[in-house]
């Protein structure tokens, strides 16, 4: 099938030809969508499920498909296929996570910025960064801007109209543990049913969850309210339970069931 | 910066020739280059990245072209698997039986193409990694499996990938 679609494809080299690009394209009233591994779009374009008259390609800004990396943080742009994360950041939590993204021929051209901003609802990516209490910069009304991650994202990343995910602020955190585990419904290569990411520092544990709500959804416990609950994998079930869904994957009370064989497995592993 | 609309000539890169090709901004790499260039290893299969039978290189890195637009590939040097003749990997696949129907076959010599390049070292579970990119609805992976250890073996014992 085609891409029926007559579209424009424009490719700004620097942030300023980008802003003056979206902002022609606002004040004439053409729809645009911003481009970048272009995964997702272009099965949406070829089965009519996106209607847009321009495709904004962000890959040619630097900032956008550069890592860098300073005494504190690494920034991570938004273009960013996320196998580069993963050669370059082969140890971290993020790295993990995204290597169970997709396939690997796939992760060559999905972006960091697509998996958190699709409309697929899985986001796995952006579990690890909750955790991390990662920043983010997005372009909003030509202004660069620096926003906690946990602001702005509530099952989705709550972005207005033509705001662009610019870069991602990954702090370098003392770790005491980390742990993911993801079960899909045959093969590795789909879905998540579950895939629980959780990662403790000194003060607070995060609990991440992937393909059990019909979103991402993560509760942040202080420490001494997690060493209670590491008493029973049920209390820590239970924060989740209600937000399971049945789809054709599988049944809301499978999900918790292997939310709680993930628990079990975790708890079994920190100690 | 870069703008196109409309049908386009265009110059791509495919396999060390330059080949002219017009194209739209919509049009995927995939169809430009077996209904333009007249290129017909890469093969349409699921046509929604999911069974890799399309796959190019483009630079160096496997993509799987049905989800890439042809205008991202002008100015980039892509290689299909026409452009992998004589090579260990080809020769691995075929004395191997690395293949049943044929169809995915494409798909599955240039992911190995490119991971022995990149990692001619790689381990079972690199391999399984890089080739999971990949589908054989004939369920041919035995066969395909023995090809990719034939390939690493020749290229560990110090053949080039290519000949």
């Amino acid at each position: 099938m085609i891409i029926t679609a007559d579209l424009v494809y424009y490719k700004p080299e620097t942030v300023e030809e980008l802003v003056q690009c979206v902002t022609t394209l606002s004040e004439k009233g053409v729809r645009f969508t911003y481009y970048s591994g272009g995964t997702e779009i272009v099965s949406a374009l070829r089965q009519n499920k996106l209607q847009t008259d321009a495709l904004v390609d962000i890959k040619g800004i630097h900032a956008l498909t550069d890592i860098t990396e300073t005494n504190d943080e690494w920034v991570i742009g938004a273009a960013v296929p996320l196998n580069e994360i993963i050669d370059q950041l082969p140890t971290s939590l993020l790295a993990k996570v995204c290597a169970k993204i997709a396939d690997r021929t796939i992760r060559n051209v999905l972006t960091i910025g697509g998996n958190l901003c699709g409309r697929l609802p899985y986001r796995e990516a952006v579990l690890p960064l909750l955790a991390m209490n990662a920043e983010v910069v997005v372009l909003q009304d030509g202004q660069l801007i620096k926003k906690k991650l946990n602001e702005i994202f509530d099952k989705r990343m709550l972005l207005t109209n033509h705001t662009l995910l610019y870069q991602i602020i990954l702090p370098k955190l003392e770790i005491k543990w980390a742990f993911h585990k993801r079960f899909t419904e045959s093969i590795g290569v789909d879905y998540p049913t579950v895939h629980l990411v959780a990662m403790a520092t000194a003060d607070h544990v995060t609990l991440g969850l992937s393909g059990f709500a019909s979103f991402p959804v993560y509760t942040v416990m202080p420490m001494a309210e997690f060493s209670l609950s590491k008493q029973s994998p049920e209390s820590l079930v239970d924060v989740f339970m209600h937000q399971a869904k049945s789809d054709e994957r599988s049944s809301a009370e499978y999900r918790v069931h292997l939310l709680q064989t993930a628990l079990i497995e975790m708890l079994e592993v920190i100690s | 910066m870069i703008v196109i609309h409309g049908l386009n000539e265009a110059l791509l890169h495919v396999n060390g020739e330059e080949c002219p090709v017009v194209l739209r901004p919509g049009d995927s790499l995939l169809r430009v280059l077996r209904e333009q260039a007249g290129i017909m290893g890469p093969k349409g299969g699921c046509e929604n990245g999911d069974c890799g039978a399309c796959t190019v290189l483009l630079d160096g890195v496997p993509v799987k072209s049905c989800l890439v637009l042809a205008v991202e590939a002008i100015g980039k040097k892509v290689i299909t698997v026409e452009g992998l003749k004589d090579t260990e990997v080809q020769r691995a696949f075929h004395e191997m039986g690395g293949f049943q129907c044929g169809y995915c076959t494409a798909g599955f010599i240039m992911n190995t193409y490119a991971l022995l390049e990149t990692r001619p070292e790689a381990d079972e579970n690199e391999k399984n990694d890089w080739l999971s990119s990949n589908l054989c609805r004939c369920t041919g992976y035995e066969g395909i499996q023995k090809a990719v250890n034939l390939a690493q073996e020749r290229i560990q014992n110090n053949h080039p990938v290519r000949k």
